[in-house]
Formats: C-alpha cells, structure tokens, sequence
C-alpha cells in the first residue's frame, strides 16, 4: 500500500517551510491566516484486496468513483483542479474490459453501478448510460461521506482506516480509481486551518508551495518532501498538466430568474477568455440528472452559439421524473468568441408531494479542449505526479475555466399534492358525468 | 344572430376575402420572423421544430420517428422536405392551407346561398392565422375536413370516403364524422336496413384511402410508424397542465399508478381509460344521431366542440378543428347576438384564466397553484364549454322546429 499526502501552501511560504519537521511525528503548521490544501492519495494493488471483491474488481479493471459534498463558495486555487471542478453528488463511471460484446459490456455497468451502490448504501435506482466508451450513473444527491468512505475502506480493504473520523468529517471530495490492478483512493481537503501531524510511517508526505500559475512549458514546482525517518528534502513536483486552470478568466454558473418549469442555465465569462493554443475549442460539459430535460434538438437550433451539441444516455423528453431514473450528460461546443451562453433546461414534473420540490443541478465545466504538442505531452509524461489517469484522453490537454460561487444550482420546482388526489379526482368525475348527462338528455330532445 | 346581425354584414366579394386574408397573414408571417430574430420569446411554434427536424432526418435517408416527439404521418415530413432549404417554407404551405380552408368555406356558404362574408370569421379570425403563421399544420387537417364537407353535400360519396380515409391517416380523431356522414346518405333509409350502396361506398373508400397510404407507412417505417403515430396515443401519459379538466386527475394517478377511488381501485377502472366513454358517446353516437340530418355542417361543428371539451388533452390549436366549420355554422345560427357576446366573453374569460394560473406555474413556478389554480380554472373553462354546447343544442333544436315548420308548410 502506498500512501502519498500532498500539502498545497497557499501563502506565507517560508514560514511554513521553516516550521516543517519533528522527531517523532511530522508537523506541518497551518492556521487560518496561513490555510493548506491537502490530498491524500493510497494505492493498493487489487490483489491485496478482500477476496470476494478481487474477482469482481479484476473483471472490470476500469472503474471511477466521485463522492462530492456540496460546496458554497469557490475554493482558492490549487493544482487539483480535479477535485476543485468536481460538482456535488455521486458519480459511477465504469469501462469492463474483460466484457465480450456490448450486452455483456452493459450488463456488467450495470452490476458495477449497483455494487457501488450498495457499498455505499444508497438504496436509489441509477440506470448507467453511455457516455464516450463509459457507462456513467450519477445521483444528485449530497452523499454522506463519511459512512461511503468507510463502508468502501472496510468491505474492500479492510484494517485500519487512514484517517480520523474528524479527518473525514471536513474532506469535501472522496475518489475510487480501479485502474488495471491497481486501486486508489483519493481525499481531498480544500482549507485545512490547523497544523497537521503525521506518524512517520511509510507515507511520503511532499509540501508544496506555488507562487504563480503553471504554464504549458512551466511545469516545475518546488517543494519539500519527507519519508519515514529520514528529513525533508528538497524536491521538485511536475503539474498532471493533462487538466490545468486557466489563469486570469472565471465563469459565473447561475440560474436565470425566474427558473419557473423552464431554467435557463447561465454561463458568464469575466476574463481574458483566449484560447490557450489555435487547436484549441471551447466545450461546456454539464452532467443533467433526471430530474431535468435538456432538449438537444432546442439547443441546435442556436447554431450560431452551439457548434456542436451532443447528448450521452436517453434523455426522454416528456416523462414526469418518477418515471424515468436515468440522466444524461450534455456537451456543446460553443464559437471560441462566445462569452455568455444559456443552456434551455425544463423541468420535469416531480413526485406531487406537494409545495415545492428544490431539484438541484451540479456546475457544469466550462474548458477549452486543447491538441498537447509532442514536447509537452512528453513532459507530462516524464513528470514526478504524473499517473496514467483514467478517464483522459492522453493526446489532449483541457484548461479548465474556474467557476465562481457554488457546485450546484437549485431550482425550486413546484408539485402537486397526492393527499388531494380523491378531492379532484371525485370532483373531476362528477363534472363530467354531470354534464356528460345533462347534454345527452339535451341532445336527445332534440 | 345572423338575423340581425347579417344586415349589418358587409357583402365582400370572394377576391376581397382572399386578398385581404393573404395581406393579413403576410404581415403575420414577417412579424412571426422579426420576433424570432430580435425578441427573446420565439414566436415560431416548438412543433415546427419537430416538423422540421423530422423532415430534415427524411432528407437524410432517415426515419421521421428519429427525431423525439415526432408522432404524426411520415406525409408531413415528406411536405415539408423543402424547408431543409428554407426554414419559412412549411408556414407558407399551412398559410396556403389556411387560405384554401377559407375557399373552400366561402363556397360552402354560397352553395348555402349565405352571406360569403362570415367566412371572415375563419379568414380574418387571428387565432387562425397565428396558429398557421407559427408553423403548426393543424390546416392541412381542416382543408381536408372542409374537402369532406364538400364532397358529402355535393353527394360525391367516394370522394368523401377517399379523403376521410386521408383524413383519419392524418390524425384519428375526424373518424367522429363517419358516423354523421352515414346518417346523411341515404337519410330515408329505414335503420333495420342500414346497408345501401352509397353508405357501401364510402364506407369503402373511406377504409381504402385509409388502408393504403397506412399500410404504405407501414411497409416503409415499420412498427416505429405505428407506435408512434397510432398507439402512442393510446398509452401517453399526459401530466402536464393543460385545458383539460382531466389534466390534474391523470398527473396524480400517473404517480400513484391507479385511481385513487377505491371503487375503481377493486376493478381496476383507470380514469384516462374511462374517458373515452363520454367523449366517444357525445361525439361519435348521439351528437351525430340527432343533428347530421338537421344540418352536417353544424354536426360536424358540434361534435368537434364536444370531442375537444371531454378530451383528456386540450391545447389552443385543438379549437382550429372546429372553428372551420364556425362560419357556416353562425351564418345558421338563432343564438341572439346579446347571448352569443356574453358566451364569447365567458369563454374567453374562462380561458385566460387559465392560462394566467398556467403562466403562474410555467415561468414563475408558483407553489401550490394546482389544485386551486389550475385545476379549478379548468373546471370552469369545462363548464363554460359545457354551457356552450347546451347553447349549441338549443340553437339546433330551433332549427329543426323552423325546418319542420317548413315543411308543413
């Protein structure tokens, strides 16, 4: 097992670079003033899994799980711009490698999404769509961290957990990567306001500290880095620059008000919004829950603002939200000039459970999708962090334009109330037959 | 009403009707496209857009039915190929319809011997050219309803067969007029010998222009085109808010899964279902059974009016089915003028109440509007559709007398 914890210093560098150390623990101070960014990375070769999940895991080889808290104010930069752009919810992505046709490639999502599902006792229904070679389920809903951390660590790995409970308690996202044989777990923590200790065992710990944003050719950060019992050491950490932020330019997600049955999903951009590199295009990814209609034949019509409009998983266009259980996931490519776009949702009608329902709708990712040039696809490769991620394409790099304000938006959608259904009904049958008869007796006498 | 109103109708030739009629819908045509060019609201109606997908999926060598929501004949995409080119296209052709419904009216009214100019309330009515200037193709339907007309009165019964079979190919619901234009052949015949060779002959070609461009679809989109040009409408939820005072009712029963009466709950009676029983039974039986023989015209007008006020579904575009036949039916009418405004009032009262609860709901997502807003608002609108038909009913009945007493004389 290894485990690796990545401090990301926001400011007041040499101070904390001069506190770092301790005998028999490792100390990193941190205060409000001067607030860390902290994620902890364990992997585990399949093998050293439960049995039981060994088989399973192995059969799939490819398998992604994002768990993330609902977050209410933008988080300051860092490099793990992965986790920063993550919307709130749960979000299954799976590839069987070992599956021998499509059916059985389906059949073996689905098993998967229900499998995590469980292990993270969500008793929801998550039908998994196809999403670019993936199958993808998403569930809206805030998961309870916590407990899905530990139901996940304890059924697969068993032992000690790595963390304490006040640990997980404030980590805002959780992450399972099954990747070939190997398994990882991500943590993340955005704003870490006390100093941390750490037990000088087999984690490597590095401390980093960046005073201005990664360019395409500026790969190299300095840093500090610490294993066992041996001292920090200076040392140097290459950005995964597969995903960076785009400096200088952040967009506002809001709703348009009113939202009605018909929110408009607005997208601002303040900035200088250029594009990194000429091969580079502007793409706006939003993952629509089911809950919500986004109609892609609507969207084409505004050719003028979406190029190209795609839509992965069924997205029927008119059953009320009971009856449907799976979203999808939009992607349009907007003209490199565009600056503000909407994107027409409508609501499907909810459970009438009267009053209002708030149906919530994770950020979407606004970025432009960029060709790495063979110079810096090989600096990423040869870099100190860099990790055959899944779920990226190896030949393209994204800059990610930051969003303001919170990962998720809200409408509040307006429902019917079952408790009055024998009320109408009775009332509607007898309007009818009251007037049904008095018109036939009518016509009749004619 | 024409009693007294018909002396203050101006006589306007058929060229003046028509010209001013194609002028006025010109104009709505080019604000049509201003407002979908420079304002935020579009005006061009969201089914042109499934038209027109549809028929750019045709051009494409595709299916129709590849587009979502397209459930109409594969003879509308076909129509309206063109606009893959020119996007305005389809309106011209359903304003061209329009037009032609309104010709088509016109020498109604003069085979009538009625004054031509109440074809203004077809031609020169707004709602109408809004509905075809916005691009829904409810008037291609109604030139062939108006055909039908034609053709029945002109005792061309095979002709009539023919284009009631396109008709019902188009959309079901105008298999409600087969059963009036059956009373009208033939109309001596005594009922326990119901078989003559006029009523043989539509029936017929009724079921052959039927039989063949539906089995034509079919050997071409296969089960997709029945699916979703037939039997989707069978099966189709509607939950969402609409005129119908039926709307709430199937919105909660659709969530539960079943009626909430108990009654019904033991036998398994679902309301969408029950529906039919007195939509089909006014519209289809004794609507037809009563008045075809006093004046079909005014049948058909009244059985539309009736199918549309008990349907489980009811949009504005719906109303076009029988407002072609509301010229004729008017230039008949005995309603006083006093009453025909107060009706009018009402139901145009009613009906922006509605959609004033519906606008409440739709795009400021009012809480707790469906029962007390909606669904009551759709009540009265029922009722005052109710009311209109009892009016309808008693206007008929006048006629009769006034026919019978004719004939006497």
């Amino acid at each position: 097992m290894n485990h690796r914890t990545t401090l990301f210093v926001y400011g007041n560098e040499k101070a904390v670079f001069d506190a770092l150390g301790g005998k028999d623990k490792i100390v990193v101070p941190a205060s409000k003033a001067s607030p860390l960014a902290r994620e902890d990375r364990i992997e585990i070769d399949v093998s050293m899994l439960k049995p039981e999940y060994r088989d399973i895991l192995g059969k799939l080889q490819l398998l992604n799980v994002q768990l993330g808290r609902k977050r209410n104010e933008k988080p300051q930069f860092t490099i793990f711009s992965d986790h920063e752009s993550q919307p709130a919810g749960v979000r299954i992505d799976v590839a069987p490698q070992t599956a021998r046709n499509m059916a059985q490639y389906e059949k073996m999502s689905q098993l998967a999404v229900e499998m995590v599902l469980q292990l993270i006792r969500v008793d929801q229904n998550a039908t998994p769509y196809f999403f670019e070679e993936w199958y993808r389920a998403y569930l809206f809903e805030e998961p309870d961290l916590e407990v899905s951390a530990l139901r996940i660590w304890n059924t697969l790995v068993g032992g000690a957990f790595p963390f304490t409970s006040a640990e997980l308690q404030q980590a805002t996202s959780v992450e399972l990567i099954l990747d070939g044989d190997k398994l990882r777990f991500l943590f993340y923590w955005p704003l870490v306001d006390h100093r941390l200790e750490f037990a000088r065992d087999k984690r490597e710990i590095g401390v980093f500290y960046l005073d201005s944003l990664p360019g395409d050719y500026d790969l190299s950060i300095s840093g500090a880095r610490v294993r066992g019992n041996s001292k920090f050491v200076p040392t140097s950490l290459y950005v995964n620059s597969f995903h960076t932020q785009l400096p200088g330019v952040s967009a506002e997600h809001t709703f348009v008000e009113p939202t009605g049955l018909h929110p408009k999903y607005k997208v601002s951009v303040s900035g200088k919004n250029e594009a990194p590199k000429s091969t580079c295009r502007l793409i706006f990814d939003l993952d629509i829950p089911s809950t919500y209609i986004v109609d892609r034949y609507q969207l084409a019509w505004f050719d003028d603002i979406f190029r190209n409009v795609s839509v992965f998983g069924r997205s029927d266009l008119e059953l009320p939200s009971y009856k449907v259980s799976e979203g999808c996931s939009l992607r349009v490519e907007l003209g490199p000039d565009v600056r503000e776009f909407e994107i027409p949702l409508h609501l499907r009608y909810g459970e009438p459970l009267r009053g209002v329902k708030p149906t919530g709708l994770g950020t979407g990712d606004l970025y432009w999708d960029c060709e790495t040039d063979p110079e810096t696809d090989s600096l990423i490769r040869g870099s100190f962090m860099h990790e055959n991620r899944i779920l990226e394409r190896t030949h393209w790099q994204m800059f990610h334009i930051g969003s303001q304000g919170p990962n998720y938006l809200e409408a509040l959608l307006p429902v019917g109330d079952v408790r009055e259904s024998r009320i109408v009904e009775t009332g509607t049958l007898a309007l009818v037959s009251v007037f049904a008869v008095w018109l036939a007796k009518l016509f009749w006498q004619i | 009403m024409p009693l007294i109103v018909a002396n203050y109708l101006p006589r306007l030739s058929t060229a003046t009707l028509m010209a001013t009629s194609l002028a006025m819908r010109v104009g709505f045509l080019l604000y049509g496209i201003y407002q979908d060019k420079y304002m935020g609201l579009p005006y061009t109606d969201i089914d042109y857009f499934v038209f027109t997908d549809a028929a750019k999926f045709v051009f494409n060598g595709q299916s129709p039915y590849a587009r979502d929501t397209y459930r109409y004949t594969p003879l509308l995409a076909w129509l309206l190929l063109p606009t893959t080119y020119w996007f305005e296209y389809g309106k011209v052709v359903f304003v061209l319809c329009d037009l032609v419904t309104g010709y088509l009216i016109i020498k109604l009214l003069d085979k009538a011997k009625k004054n031509k100019s109440w074809s203004i309330l077809w031609l020169w009515n707004p709602m109408v050219a809004t509905i075809s200037t916005r691009g829904s193709s409810e008037s291609v339907l109604t030139i062939v309803v108006m055909l039908i007309t034609n053709f029945t009165l002109n005792n061309q019964y095979a002709l009539a067969g023919l284009f009631t079979g396109l008709a019902v190919h188009l959309k079901i619901y105008p298999l409600i007029y087969i059963p009036a234009i059956l009373l009208t052949i033939d109309n001596l015949q005594p009922w326990y010998q119901p078989v003559t060779r006029a009523r043989l002959v539509f029936v017929l070609t009724s079921a052959l222009g039927f039989g063949v461009l539906t089995a034509l679809m079919y050997h071409i989109y296969g089960d997709e085109f029945l699916q979703e040009a037939y039997l989707y409408h069978l099966s189709r939820l509607d939950h969402r808010h609409n005129f119908s005072v039926y709307n709430l009712t199937l919105y909660l029963s659709s969530y539960q899964g079943v009626s909430s009466l108990p009654l019904f709950q033991n036998y398994g009676i679902h309301v969408e279902k029950l529906a039919f029983v007195p939509q089909l039974g006014l519209s289809m039986v004794l609507i037809p059974l009563k008045l075809a023989n006093i004046d079909l015209v005014s049948c058909f007008f009244v059985q539309t009016f009736a199918f549309i006020t008990f349907n489980k579904v009811i949009t504005s575009q719906y109303f076009i089915w029988c407002l072609c036949f509301l010229p004729i039916y008017t230039a008949n009418s005995t309603i006083k003028p006093t009453k025909t405004v107060l009706l009018l009032a009402t139901w145009i009262v009613t009906q922006g109440l509605w959609l004033w609860n519906a606008y409440q709901l739709e795009f400021l997502g009012k809480a707790d509007i469906f029962t007390t807003g909606i669904w009551l608002s759709s009540c009265l609108f029922f009722v005052c559709n109710c009311v209109l038909l009892m009016a309808f009913a008693n206007d008929l009945s006048a006629q009769k007398r006034t026919q019978l007493h004719k004939k006497k004389r």
